[in-house]
């Protein structure tokens, strides 16, 4: 262990802080809250659960990779880098009709639901080009980008200008995450089959994932408006503390609702959920 | 009285020598000295004292006042401190190893420390020292220590001040020296003050006192400790010793005595003492009281150095300053020691014999394998240009203007040859070059071509190509060498081969002229001395350069010599020294006496293997084994440092920073920084060549050469890290180092992430308030509905409820008249309350869902016709899960309501068909009566209220209202396109 991370492991004098503390803690949650997702979305068969359990792992990946970035790690495991660009585009959607259909659960799927899923498999074409690069130029590129945070959206390996993905991801997410908080405005309460909880509950959500994505948009705005010092910016401790906090706080939300799920996983408790769902 | 006979002799002499033509060689020993100021402008040129702090830059006191030097700019210390400053006048300085100036002020001791550029006023090692004078300084690298003028001798260290012993000062007898009365070593502190010696033993920490004899004191000027005792120079009668008792050493001049300041100099070095005399004598002895002699030699800095007035010698390391009334000089070791012989411009030399001559303009002059230079005056006045050694005592000289002279034993003939009349008039005497050629010939290259001359018949002929041409007519040839039956050339427009029948360009290829003044060939290469391009190197496979890029002094070269796989350049910025992959360059400030070479001034003796060089200094010669090992050794490079910052701030403000602890290797900027300079010093510049460039990542892609002011300047910074590289690159063989800086940048708030997370929280709480206002008039139509039908129900319903009622309680009543009024009563009351009913649900968004409206059509159908006796064949079929707009809900079930009122008012059909579907797309309505007996004259048909409401109604949710009559078949038909409504939630 000491040998790998003497081999890999680069700014050890950031593993002290507060920032990689906020992080660890919120990818461990989030393991726990996926694990216990997975199995409640079998054992329930239901799109709220799967949606949710998909939003889990996409931000975890996301978290994680960025984690494995910064400490260098990545490096050790060359072949995950840059796989999540697809994932990371279903997030805004999955939280948009996580809360939908949680608000909403007569709903049916909107007319053409496959539209949402486009940004995903451009994002999945778009990492063709480093998943086909030999594991010498994904070394070379890797060992360069934990240095130089920056190269990570510099790189040549895809079709389009990497940095593209973060301004569309979260572009779309802003757009996502105002019609999620237009269902939350509209949803009454008097015409609703839905708990006072569970509304409850996706208000909640929605304020944790909303900061969240407030924060990221933040940076890519920092990072767009001041491109020559985005390297500095993706590895600035301050700001991924903050980003940290706002990911454990979101792994938190994820962990209680996986609890919750827990709560209901007897047989009356999934009548009971499916009465209260809808 | 003295100094004015001793400097009047020495003006005398080098008169003498003037006239004499005497130029001097030596064989010197390597250290040298370099004038590293005039002076803190052009009018004031005197320095009182010196000093280097450990941060490279050199403190001067002049005219009692206190300048920097950093290498770049001179800046007087009042420009450099903000606050007033607490002294008038510096009398002299001493910096201590922990960067802090102890200035002797005339009003006492002030400390400024450069770490926190400020006064130490209440510092333990200043409390006390402050309020008395200096009567001298003593220090090392890592020593220091202060004797006041109250006769106290304090140890300094980091933090404290520890008092070692007293001794009596008396200020009347006090006499400045330039030399050290106080000065100290590993074992023992001495001072000589008030015609006493004091000596501290650091072991024993006792102080002993000695008088010292009034003929001694009396012209003491100088103390070097040595081991068991002191040696103490007196400037009239030279060196004492002092090891108990004092006695007068055999220490002396082979010329004279004069040990004045300006004609001696001593130090002590590790083991060694060092003395440096006038005319140029130096000598080594042993550190101890017996004086062994180690060395003598000559050493070159009298002549410049220690003529001048000396006020001031401070040492830091290796090196010494030299404080004096013309200029600051440093003195230190040389890395490699060029012999030289000084005696004008330089042309070709050779070797005759036991001597060298060396050409040029005027007379030869002659120096034996070890002398001097003088001018040779048994040849006449030429301009001897170049030679070619036939013999160990027959040489040919190439004389511009003269053609050809021959040197036998010393004795030069001028050969006049005779020229063929046909090319009586292309001859040329202006000759640059020559070599031995075929036979008892040599080729001598003209302003006009090659000539050859034949030694036996004294005739000179055109040298022709196969064709009888005269290939190089009209050419000025600068170099020319026959080896192996080949000859090569070049001239001011190219290199030439010629093989004995055709000449070709060798280089540069085509019409392209380049002037090259000499050429080398060496294992299977040809390197052209150009001038512009500097080495050309010519290789079967093509050519390269190497120039002032790769690191050549200069692009233009006037000789080369190949030694061992190594060119030795001599360009016109001094010399090079260029192998496979590194070039060393030495300039002055290297050593080197002239920088500017000269062509055809350069030669090598293999017998004595010295490599002689001339420029237009005369020649430089050594070893070039020696010089080659000397170079490598060479990586000693100047660590740059910065000695000001400076940054504009918002609302044209400033704020400097000199304190060294400011400038350490992180900076942090305020967020209201808009402009930063950065000033970087020189250090040693004087010593080292060396080049200074730098690169700010990520602004710039590369390292760019730093400008001569040293100063780096950013505007219009944003927030982040930027790393200042500067990297300084030696000359001497490329050694190069970067040093970096990291400068942060504060981000003001409205540059922060947080900000940014605001503005996009603004963005998206306008976006939403406009999108929720839409929601919001949706949801507030909802609410409205809901309260009408909630209060229609509750307050008009209950009430007509209650009419209802009562008029059915009238009914029971037994009077006929008032039973038919109450049952009136009660029946229009139900239908109001059914017609209310009707209403609230049809405006009640809580029916919504799917399969209200049609169990609702379908009760009502059946509500009103089945009492009216009127089959009603109810067909209803949905195809999707949506749920129904209101607008359709509403406007639809109202719009049937219509139509069965009118069948049950109009018609009296025997059955009624109602058929409903809805699908995703559409929502179909169908009714169809029989109750139509004749059909309606066209002109006869005139639309009713109920028809007219019901087209209203279509319109309203966008559909298609269809009537038709067939028969005794009357069919209403509604399609509602769902697609042209907007889905909302």
């Amino acid at each position: 262990m000491t040998d790998f991370i003497a081999e890999f492991g680069i700014r050890q004098e950031e593993w002290q802080s507060w920032g990689m503390f906020f992080a660890l803690l919120g990818l461990s949650l989030s393991v726990a809250a996926i694990i216990g997702f997975c199995y409640y979305a079998i054992r329930f068969n239901d799109r709220r659960v799967l949606l949710i359990t998909l939003l889990a792992i996409a931000s975890f990946w996301h978290a994680f990779t960025y984690a494995l970035i910064f400490t260098g790690f990545i490096r050790a495991v060359p072949e995950w880098y840059n796989k999540g660009i697809g994932l990371y585009y279903l997030i805004a959607p999955c939280a948009y009709f996580f809360v939908l259909f949680s608000l909403f659960p007569r709903l049916k799927w909107p007319r053409y639901p496959w539209l949402h899923l486009l940004p995903f498999v451009f994002g999945v074409i778009d990492a063709i080009p480093y998943a086909m690069a030999s594991i010498e130029e994904k070394r070379a590129l890797l060992e360069q980008v934990v240095y130089d945070m920056q190269l990570g959206v510099r790189h040549e390996y895809g079709y389009i200008e990497q940095k593209w993905h973060y301004i569309a991801k979260f572009f779309m997410a802003f757009i996502y995450v105002i019609a999620q908080w237009r269902l939350i405005y509209v949803h009454d309460m008097e015409f609703s089959s839905i708990s006072v909880a569970v509304r409850r509950n996706i208000v909640y959500f929605s304020l944790v994932y909303s900061g969240q994505l407030l924060l990221q948009g933040g940076m890519v705005v920092s990072l767009l408006s001041n491109s020559s010092q985005s390297s500095f910016i993706m590895q600035n401790m301050d700001q991924l503390t903050t980003i940290s906090f706002f990911y454990l706080t979101l792994s938190c939300w994820l962990f209680q609702h996986m609890c919750r799920l827990g709560l209901r996983s007897d047989e009356v408790g999934v009548m009971r959920y499916a009465k209260m769902n809808g | 009285m003295n100094y004015l006979s001793t400097y009047s002799k020495h003006l005398l002499i080098g008169v003498w020598l003037m006239l004499c033509g005497f130029a001097d060689v030596r064989a010197e020993l390597p250290y040298r000295h370099v004038q590293v100021l005039k002076g803190v402008d052009d009018q004031h040129v005197m320095f009182s004292v010196a000093e280097k702090d450990p941060f490279g830059s050199i403190w001067l006191v002049s005219g009692g006042e206190l300048y920097r030097y950093d290498g770049v700019h001179v800046i007087p210390f009042s420009k450099l401190y903000d606050e007033k400053l607490p002294f008038d006048e510096v009398q002299t300085l001493a910096i201590d190893p922990w960067g802090r100036i102890w200035l002797n002020t005339r009003n006492g001791i002030l400390i400024f420390d450069l770490n926190t550029w400020r006064f130490c006023f209440h510092e333990h090692f200043a409390k006390t020292l402050t309020e008395r004078k200096a009567l001298a300084f003593g220090q090392t690298d890592k020593e220091f220590l202060v004797a006041t003028d109250i006769g106290e001798v304090w140890q300094i260290s980091r933090d404290s001040s520890t008092l070692l012993f007293t001794f009596v000062a008396d200020k009347h007898r006090g006499r400045h020296t330039v030399g050290n009365l106080f000065t100290l070593d590993d074992d023992c502190i001495w001072l000589a003050a008030s015609g006493k010696l004091y000596a501290y033993n650091r072991h024993t920490a006792k102080c002993r006192r000695t008088i010292i004899p009034e003929d001694i004191d009396d012209c003491i000027e100088d103390l070097l400790p040595v081991k068991g005792g002191v040696l103490i120079r007196n400037y009239r009668d030279g060196y004492y010793l002092y090891d108990g008792e004092f006695r007068l050493t055999a220490i002396q001049s082979a010329y004279d005595n004069d040990f004045t300041n300006w004609n001696h100099w001593g130090f002590v070095e590790d083991d060694r003492v060092m003395l440096f005399n006038n005319h140029g004598e130096y000598l080594e002895l042993s550190r101890d009281t017996a004086l062994t002699v180690r060395k003598r030699g000559f050493h070159r800095l009298a002549e410049h150095v220690l003529y001048k007035r000396l006020n001031a010698w401070r040492r830091l390391g290796d090196e010494w300053l030299l404080a004096t009334d013309e200029g600051l000089y440093a003195l230190f070791p040389s890395s490699f020691a060029f012999e030289h012989a000084a005696y004008g411009s330089a042309r070709g030399m050779f070797r005759q014999n036991d001597h060298y001559y060396f050409g040029g303009y005027g007379f030869l002059h002659r120096m034996p394998l070890q002398g001097s230079v003088t001018a040779y005056r048994n040849a006449p006045e030429r301009n001897y240009y170049a030679s070619y050694m036939w013999h160990q005592d027959t040489t040919y000289l190439a004389l511009e203007t003269g053609f050809l002279g021959r040197m036998v034993d010393g004795r030069l003939t001028v050969l006049q040859p005779t020229v063929p009349k046909e090319y009586a008039h292309k001859f040329s005497d202006l000759s640059y070059c020559l070599t031995a050629y075929k036979g008892a010939s040599l080729l001598v290259g003209t302003s006009n071509g090659i000539w050859q001359y034949d030694l036996q018949t004294n005739r000179a002929t055109p040298l022709r190509d196969s064709n009888g041409t005269f290939f190089s007519d009209k050419r000025r040839v600068l170099s020319i060498h026959y080896l192996q039956g080949r000859l090569t050339y070049s001239t001011e427009d190219g290199y030439y081969r010629f093989d004995g029948h055709h000449p070709t360009k060798g280089y540069p290829e085509g019409g392209q002229q380049l002037m090259i003044y000499d050429h080398v060939v060496d294992e299977g290469k040809v390197y052209l001395a150009t001038k512009g391009r500097g080495i050309v190197v010519l290789t079967d496979s093509g050519s390269r350069s190497i120039d002032v890029q790769q690191g050549l002094g200069s692009n233009t070269v006037y000789q080369l010599f190949a030694f061992d796989g190594i060119l030795f350049a001599g360009t016109h910025r001094g010399l090079s020294l260029v192998s496979d992959n590194r070039i060393f360059n030495y300039r002055t400030n290297d050593g080197l006496p002239f920088e500017e070479f000269n062509h055809q001034a350069i030669f090598y003796d293999t017998v004595a293997q010295r490599l002689f060089m001339g420029g237009i200094g005369g020649y430089i010669f050594f070893d070039p084994n020696e010089m080659v090992k000397a170079a490598n050794q060479r990586d000693v490079i100047p660590e740059p440092r910065i000695v000001a910052l400076r940054v504009g701030l918002t609302g044209n403000r400033y704020q400097d920073y000199y304190a060294a602890d400011a400038l350490r290797d992180t900076m942090v900027l305020s967020e209201d920084a808009l402009t930063f300079n950065m000033d970087f010093a020189r250090p040693n510049d004087y010593r080292h060549s060396y080049q200074v460039s730098y690169k700010i990542d990520p602004l710039m892609d590369g390292f760019q050469p730093m400008a001569s002011s040293g100063q780096i300047t950013l505007v219009g910074l944003r927030p982040g890290e930027y790393r200042v590289h500067v990297r300084t690159w030696s000359t001497n063989g490329g050694f190069e180092k970067t040093w970096t800086w990291l400068l942060i940048k504060q981000p003001a708030f409205f540059e922060t992430q947080g900000f940014y997370a605001l503005v996009l929280l603004s963005i998206a709480g306008l976006v939403s308030f406009v999108i929720l206002q839409r929601a919001k008039r949706m949801k507030d139509e909802k609410a409205l509905r809901k309260q009408i039908s909630r209060d229609l129900h509750d307050e008009v319903g209950g009430l007509l409820t209650g009419i209802s009622m009562q008029a059915d309680l009238l009914s029971m009543d037994v009077v006929q008249d008032k039973q038919s009024s109450a049952a009136s009563i009660g029946k229009y009351s139900r239908e109001a309350v059914q017609m209310m009913d009707d209403i609230i649900w049809a405006i009640d968004v809580r029916n919504n869902y799917q399969g209200s409206l049609q169990e609702r059509m379908e009760y009502l159908a059946f509500q009103m016709l089945d009492p009216k006796g009127i089959r009603v064949l109810f067909d209803s079929d949905t195809k999707t899960d949506r749920e129904i707009p209101q607008i359709v809900r509403q406007n639809t079930y109202l719009l049937f309501k219509e139509i069965l009122h009118n069948i049950v008012k109009h018609a009296q059909p025997e059955w009624v068909s109602i058929t409903v579907r809805m699908h995703a797309k559409q929502l179909l309505m169908d009714v169809r009566n029989n109750g139509v007996k004749q059909p309606a004259q066209e002109n006869m048909r005139r639309k009713g209220q109920g028809t007219r409401n019901m087209e209203t109604r279509a319109r309203q949710m966008n559909a298609n209202l269809i009537i038709t009559q067939d028969n005794d078949l009357y069919t209403v038909q509604l399609k509602v396109n769902l697609r042209n409504l907007i889905w909302r939630i």
